[in-house]
């Protein structure tokens, strides 16, 4: 044998050495160490430095120290986990340059903290981690669903936030759904017990498992449903909030095994005892029927119907609540172009009312989902000016940030988000405003 | 081995002390530590805990950490892990040994031998390869595992082994032919040598 047979032996085993590695590597399921193991990493490297340097003095004093040793290494792990902010890792997903966390394929896209927190997203979901901390994080459901299962630890301190929704949180397994498209939102309970405060809630909700809350921020509607969740039936595992067909979030949902709880709604909403689930359809139709028909969910019935005659006329010719109405069920049948109009249109006839002042706002958003940032930028300001202590204002002003950012830079975005941080500081765009000012 | 300023610039803020340095250095490195410990190592065995790699992980964190400052270059930092992970999986190694002189498993248990059939015939072949390597020495094993599974070029094995290339080379050539004749002894050994050998 000579010395390349040898090393064409040697080459064959340590290919094969490198592929077991790489394929026990893959099979863990990230890339890299589990992020738990940083945190073992500071409590150890704590340990390490109170350890004496010379051996002999360490044995000679190890054993009258070894209580104090005990004490100070649990110490030492409760101060790395006090001032470590937890980790996370991604895997399937795509992580944007903003930070936003993107499932965009079939690939199950997951993400898992160091405390074992884990949180999987839906098809086509998109969502943000804001401010980790050592004992929890606060998450963001952009839009879509997501499939939360938070480590339940004494003091954990985690929320999600979806849209105007937040759900606070201790330990328990849960889904979100957010639709910006028709400002709807859904939390759906698992395990375990979550809190959930926003518009239209006078008081924060305290969900328990099996239940499910219900929001549509512009009819005003919540609803509280009990039963048992049912899994997502076909192809997502991760979306386990059921999922109507149009629209995308309930009005009517299935019959639940016992009545719906139906919460007060504000006083532009139906009230209460004809709140969605008994409610029946409005036989009538016209435009004095349309905001209470796309509060039950029929924005296609109600836009088919403006559509009917000449779109222009019709928008030049109804009330200010019509005009609203007609713009909301054009936004929820995606019909942009339409409801731009119509919020132009209100905006035109009514300008002092509420109504005007929020479509400004509404048309920078939908200016921004459009692709258009410097159309959002005008509009989100003119809303501010408008209604500077509006529902909206913080929203606007975060969204302005963001805007600006976009268009000309971080320096230029650092005094919006400095004002945001002073006037909003526990704001859902505090995160960004953060890493727009540098700030970790 | 791949660097860029990035690399560099978590050294220098590693040097400065600053605050979120060592998770930045973490979310950087520890991917590619946590896979030159994988091919150091080897395979272990069914009934082993993946703890012991965390552990040999953590342990090369700590040690960069504290001696970060000694690198002179920051941006030949993952040759700086790649030289840390040799000396810690070498001084395991050695641990292992007096270990099993105790007729001990690396956990203190005693050793599982039935558990290896639950393994696949290539991840056990693999396995007994590196127990061939056992057979060399603390640094002559690392130096032939560094060059020929880590792959390292034999300039770079010679630095971090302390040593010269022509006696890095010389040492290189005498575990090759003590390792090739150790393995001609294992049918399976062969087997699989010969199986992707065909693939090179």
């Amino acid at each position: 044998m000579t010395a390349r047979d040898d090393e064409a032996l040697i080459a064959g085993l340590s290919k094969a050495a490198r592929r077991v590695a790489a394929q026990d590597a893959e099979g863990s399921g990230a890339p890299g160490p589990a992020p738990e193991a940083w945190h073992r990493l500071q409590k150890v490297q704590k340990a390490h430095d109170r350890r004496p340097r010379s051996s002999r003095a360490a044995l000679r004093w190890a054993l009258p120290t070894v209580a104090v040793a005990a004490c100070a290494l649990a110490a030492g792990g409760w101060l790395a986990r006090r001032r470590h902010p937890l980790t996370f890792v991604v895997s399937g997903g795509v992580v944007e340059a903003n930070g936003y966390v993107v499932r965009a394929g079939l690939e199950p896209t997951e993400l898992r903290f160091s405390d074992g927190t884990r949180v999987s997203l839906a098809r086509g979901a998109r969502m943000s981690v804001g401010a980790p901390g050592p004992r929890g994080a606060r998450l963001r459901v952009e839009d879509g669903q997501a499939h939360f299962e938070v480590t339940h630890r004494p003091g954990a301190d985690w929320s999600v936030e979806a849209g105007p929704y937040r759900v606070q949180v201790t330990g328990t397994v849960f889904d979100v759904r957010w639709s910006g498209a028709d400002e709807s939102a859904a939390v759906g309970l698992r395990q375990g017990s979550v809190r959930v405060t926003g518009p239209n809630l006078a008081a924060p909700v305290v969900l328990i498992a099996g239940q499910r809350l219900v929001a549509r921020l512009s009819t005003g509607q919540v609803r509280l449903e009990s039963g048992g969740l049912e899994a997502d039936g076909a192809t997502d595992e991760s979306a386990r909030v059921p999922r109507e067909t149009t629209p995308a979030m309930p009005i009517a949902p299935a019959p639940a095994p016992t009545p719906a709880i139906v919460l007060p709604a504000p006083a532009h909403a139906p009230g209460p005892g004809r709140a969605a689930v008994t409610k029946p359809r409005a036989p009538a139709v016209g435009p004095s029927t349309w905001a209470a028909r796309v509060a039950s969910g029929e924005s296609a019935a109600v836009l088919a119907e403006a559509r009917a005659a000449v779109f222009d006329d019709v928008i030049g010719s109804v009330d200010a609540q019509a005009l609203g109405a007609l713009a909301d069920a054009a936004r929820y049948s995606g019909a942009r172009d339409l409801s731009t109009r119509a919020l132009v249109e209100l905006r035109r006839r009514f300008p002092e009312t509420g109504g005007a002042r929020a479509a400004a706002f509404q048309l920078g958003r939908m200016a921004d989902d459009g692709g258009d940032a410097r159309a959002a930028l005008d509009w989100y300001r003119r809303y501010q000016s408008e209604a500077p202590r509006g529902p909206y204002a913080a929203e606007a002003v975060g969204r302005e940030m963001i805007a600006v950012e976009r268009l000309s830079g971080r320096a230029a975005a650092a005094p919006i988000a400095r004002a945001y941080l002073e006037r909003f500081p526990d704001g859902t765009y505090l995160l960004q405003a953060r890493a727009i000012l540098g700030m970790p | 081995m791949e660097a860029d300023g990035g690399d560099a610039a978590i050294v220098l803020a590693l040097r400065r002390g600053e605050a979120r340095a060592e998770l930045d250095a973490w979310n950087r490195f520890s991917a590619q530590v946590d896979g030159t410990l994988r091919r150091l190592l080897g395979p272990g065995q069914p009934n082993q805990p993946n703890s012991d790699r965390d552990d040999l992980l953590q342990e090369v964190f700590i040690r960069f950490f504290r001696r970060v400052g000694t690198l002179r270059e920051p941006a030949a930092v993952r040759g700086f892990l790649t030289g840390i992970c040799l000396r810690v999986v070498q001084g395991e190694l050695a641990g292992r040994r007096r270990r099993r002189w105790l007729r001990l498993t690396p956990t203190g248990d005693a050793p599982d031998v039935g558990a290896r059939a639950r393994d696949d015939e290539s991840r056990e072949a693999v396995r007994r390869y590196y127990g061939v390597l056992e057979a060399l020495g603390g640094q002559d094993r690392s130096i032939f595992v560094a060059r020929t599974i880590e792959g390292l070029t034999l300039e770079d094995v010679a630095a971090l082994h302390g040593v010269s290339v022509s006696t890095a080379q010389r040492r290189l050539a005498r575990a090759t032919k003590r390792v090739a004749a150790l393995v001609r002894r294992d049918p399976l050994l062969v087997a699989l040598a010969s199986a992707e050998k065909g693939t090179l």
